[in-house]
């Protein structure tokens, strides 16, 4: 395909015997100028005319960065207001039934925020639905490239750098939940506390550091206002940035289809029509926040009043990116040892320390996990389809089942209110579904995935039922089938299907000769997982293809005699 | 693509990479001779042309549309102008409620006329042709990168660092030692723990205070089978550190039903027993009591706790029975404590024993 780019020097004298029209000169003097500082042309020339492919799924990232700068934008209005105290005042603000009490000035500012300040609280509620939906457009855009297998070669960094945003956003979004001190934000630090306590041998020293002595400690709320708005943020914005630059420089994945290869990037130009697009898209992010904010009231911190240590409300639930970690705690049995006058508190540490970090670890370590089990160190720019990487989706689905769990249980109280079961039943219920749900969804999804990669082979070999039948000339009846277009065969990404890993070099050599080193186990290890994980299952349909049509379907007829061939393992 | 595809029944093979072309409207680019092909731009892969393209009528009723989604997103922007000065001071919930509505909603109009307006002039008046562009390979060549490997050997060499091990060490040293002001600056954050964990304001002799009134409890305030929360001073008079840790639980069960645990049989005092009221678990203040079932639950994390057997565990994360204070009734009729408690209250730490 003669696809390339014109080359450098080929613009102007070539352009014109070609019929493309001189720029005018005041843009030509105009970009001179900067050219001539900055030597820009170049640069321009190219990444104005990058191609971005296009499709619904690549936009989930675009939602989580668009909330990040409507997260700037309403956040910086906050601070003009919001006072990071702990010192105490009385409160004598507009909300009537709260004038009187005692409380923060955090808690005061953040009243004053929503009551005194016009615009203030609509201003609140977009920051705080823009952080709910930032942590959504995160998870969702990581679960795309999970499963689309993005992650792979080149992109393994940029997947790191993914798995510290997530991180880096629930810490960043339970920082911002906690600072207007109210009773359920405090209640929710006392637990942190609780939590940090429960790590071995640095507990109380950590938690005395953090808070800055014993919890609530009259410190915390400032630093955590620090973290909040200056240092947690600028390394999300620092990152963000690398995220870009890096996606920028290694072009975007694009699904299979027509044209498309592992080599090009087919879609629309960065400019105009990506960039008017994605600035459009840009306002249409911001416009659903701001239709939440105005119809759906969050946090109403007015409610909960000003946080007091001595009580608690009934039904506390945390933001739903935290909620998983709630769930954790509450369905951990009660283990805890006591050894040689130490306490170790499994029932907190295993459910809120050991839990996340293994989650984040084997998020981190996945493509290389992957990559290893498979031996596939090739770069790939093709999106997998879910179903034909059957054992990477099952794991996924598997994953995402416990997290799921997890989650409802962290809202088992209104679960058992709402659906009138007893409150311990759901634990139980939830404790045992922690065990026996990913596995079962782990089988559940592998057996669609292998499904729906026979039914595309077979449709790409067979085509599709075109629901007319005919009658033969000895009397019988057939369905004519019809070849699917080009278009849609592509679309199914089969070339791109994974072959099973390579075997181990056999012991016995041509000669009949044994070798006297046997295989490393983690080796045969590896590669059974492998061949476990990633062998697609659909060579019946593949191999023997025309075999299978002189004894299978004899009378078959259909309207392309061309076959789709693919490109199975003959 | 590297030794893996090869090895790859399923990779395609390398000529695979395009699929032969059918009929109809898709045509690739070679198809296309080089005088239709602007060079100025990526070479477009799939000419498409929608009814707008080939009918200008169609187009411009897109552009009016389009126009009219700008119209309607600056009216947007003046009614949130108006709705910001027409409601000039917030007296009451109900102005904040209208307030927050009507600017929302305006802001709402305005973010989506102009989405609505720039995205459906891309979708519908921009040229929707797909274009295609080769990826640059992002390994360089062999020959680069053996200069680069050089480049940087040569460097290393310049600085001698392989043959002056004495230079490595001491820099080594000198680095790793300016590590530690960094950390030891962070040494005043928080004071040392020391026992402040294990301790709280109660003591001996100490009267019960109502929470809420800062009154002292007397024997017969609490009907059978009610509670109330104590602390060992007026709230107000207490730091917030001592208000965490000191909150107390005074339940009054019903005659008889106590079964103090042994060595502690003269902690209650006429079926009234005193518990600490922050959760072993993570420390929540434990809120509810069920009065029929003589259990505490904390409403976090929905540990629960059985009042009349010493408050031990019988469902839920936490692992410790809640501590019990001792209490009895001075000469006035007043709850006091007879001593502290003996034990740490709250959550598990290392130190704990």
């Amino acid at each position: 395909m003669t696809t390339t780019r014109p080359g450098p020097g080929t613009a102007t004298p070539a352009a014109d015997a070609n019929g493309a029209k001189p720029a005018p000169k005041v843009v030509k003097k105009a970009l001179g100028e900067v050219d001539s500082r900055f030597g820009t042309a170049g640069f321009l020339k190219r990444n104005l005319n990058k191609v971005f492919p296009d499709h619904w799924s690549f936009m989930l990232g675009e939602i989580a960065l668009y909330s990040f700068v409507i997260l700037l934008l309403t956040g910086t209005f906050l601070t003009f207001f919001f006072r990071p105290g702990t010192n105490e005042v009385i409160y004598q603000g507009q909300y009537i039934p709260l004038r009187g009490l005692k409380m923060t000035e955090a808690f005061q500012s953040t009243l004053r925020i929503s009551f005194d300040i016009r615009g203030g609280l609509i201003i609140r509620q977009i920051h705080h639905w823009a952080a709910l939906l930032f942590m959504a457009a995160i998870v969702a855009h990581c679960c795309r490239i999970f499963f689309t297998g993005a992650f792979r070669k080149p992109r393994e960094t940029n997947w790191l750098i993914g798995v510290g945003l997530i991180s880096l956003g629930l810490l960043e979004g339970f920082a911002g939940y906690s600072l207007p001190d109210d009773l359920l934000s405090g209640t929710g630090l006392r637990i942190a506390y609780g939590i940090v306590e429960s790590i071995p041998v640095v507990g109380s020293y950590l938690g005395s550091f953090v808070f800055g002595g014993q919890f609530p400690g009259p410190d915390f709320i400032p630093r955590l206002f620090t973290i909040h708005i200056l240092l947690v943020p600028g390394i999300l914005l620092a990152l963000i940035t690398a995220h870009m630059l890096i996606m920028w420089h290694q072009k975007h994945t694009q699904w299979p289809a027509e044209h498309r290869t592992n080599t090009n990037v087919v879609g629309a130009p960065f400019y105009p029509a990506f960039m008017a697009k994605t600035g459009g898209f840009f306002f249409a992010t911001f416009a659903v926040t701001a239709a939440l904010s105005a119809l759906v009231q969050i946090n109403p911190v007015w409610l909960y009043g000003p946080y007091n240590p001595t009580q608690v409300g009934a039904g506390s639930q945390p933001d739903f990116y935290i909620g998983w970690l709630e769930g954790s705690l509450r369905m951990m049995p009660n283990f805890e040892t006591h050894v040689a006058g130490h306490t170790i508190s499994w029932n907190v540490l295993i459910p809120a320390v050991v839990l996340p970090g293994v989650l984040f670890t084997a998020m981190a370590l996945y493509p290389f996990l992957e990559a290893w089990v498979t031996r596939d160190y090739s770069a790939h720019n093709i999106c997998d389809r879910p179903r034909n990487r059957p054992g990477r989706t099952a794991l996924g689905v598997a994953v995402l089942t416990e997290l799921g769990i997890l989650l409802l249980a962290g809202g088992n109280d209104v679960l058992a209110d709402r659906f009138e079961v007893s409150l311990y039943a759901t634990t139980w219920i939830f404790r045992v579904a922690f065990i026996v749900a990913p596995p079962i969804a782990f089988m559940l999804t592998r057996r669609i995935c292998l499904g729906l990669q026979h039914r595309d082979a077979h449709s790409a070999l067979h085509g599709y039922e075109t629901g007319r039948i005919v009658m033969l000339a000895d009397g019988e009846f057939i369905e004519v089938e019809s070849a699917l277009p080009d278009e849609a065969v592509a679309r199914m990404g089969l070339e791109y299907r994974q072959g099973p890993p390579p075997a181990l070099e056999p012991l016995v050599d041509d000669h009949g000769v044994r070798s006297r080193r046997r295989h490393n186990p983690i080796e045969r290890v590896r590669g059974r997982i492998g061949a476990y994980l990633y062998e697609p299952d659909a060579q019946p349909h593949t191999n023997g293809h025309a075999n299978g049509h002189a004894d299978g379907h004899a009378g078959e007829l259909t309207e392309d005699s061309g076959d789709h061939e693919l490109n199975a393992g003959e | 693509m590297t030794d893996h595809s090869a090895d790859n029944p399923y990779a395609p093979p390398p000529e695979d990479t395009t699929r032969a072309t059918s009929a109809g409207t898709v045509a690739t680019a070679e198809a296309h001779p080089a005088s239709d092909h602007n060079p100025v731009r990526p070479p477009i892969i799939e000419r498409i042309t929608r009814p707008q393209d080939a009918d200008p009528r169609r187009a411009n009723r897109a552009e009016r549309a389009i126009a009219l989604a700008f119209l309607i997103s600056a009216a947007g922007t003046v009614a949130f102008i108006v709705s910001y000065l027409a409601v000039p001071s917030l007296n009451n919930l109900h102005d904040v409620h209208v307030s927050n509505l009507l600017l929302g909603l305006s802001l709402t109009v305005s973010l989506a006329g102009l989405a609505f307006g720039i995205i459906g002039w891309v979708k519908w008046l921009m040229p929707a042709h797909e274009l295609v562009q080769e990826r640059h390979e992002l390994a360089a060549a062999d020959a680069d990168l053996e200069t680069a490997a050089q480049v940087v050997m040569a460097g290393l060499e310049e600085t001698g660092l392989a043959r002056r091990s004495l230079l490595k060490s001491t820099l080594g040293l000198a680095l790793g030692l300016f590590a530690l002001p960094a950390v030891l600056l962070l040494r005043d954050l928080g004071p040392l723990p020391r026992k402040t964990l294990s301790t709280t304001q109660w003591k001996a002799g100490l009267l019960l205070l109502n929470a809420e009134t800062g009154l002292p409890v007397r024997l017969g305030d609490l009907e059978i089978g009610s509670f109330t929360t104590v602390l060992p001073a007026k709230a107000d008079d207490m730091n917030e550190e001592d208000l965490s840790k000191a909150p107390v639980l005074l339940i009054r069960l019903e005659p008889g039903l106590n079964k103090p645990a042994a060595g502690r049989e003269n902690w209650a005092y006429q079926d009234h027993v005193a518990y600490s009221k922050i959760c072993t678990h993570v420390g929540c203040p434990i809120g509810l009591y069920q009065k029929q079932s003589h259990k505490l639950l904390c409403p976090c994390h929905q540990s629960t706790f059985d009042v009349p057997r010493a408050c031990k565990v019988v469902f839920g994360p936490a692992a410790r029975a809640l501590p019990q204070l001792p209490i009895s009734v001075n000469s006035s009729g007043e709850f006091i404590a007879t001593a502290s408690f003996d034990q740490p209250v709250g959550p598990s730490f290392w130190e704990r024993s």
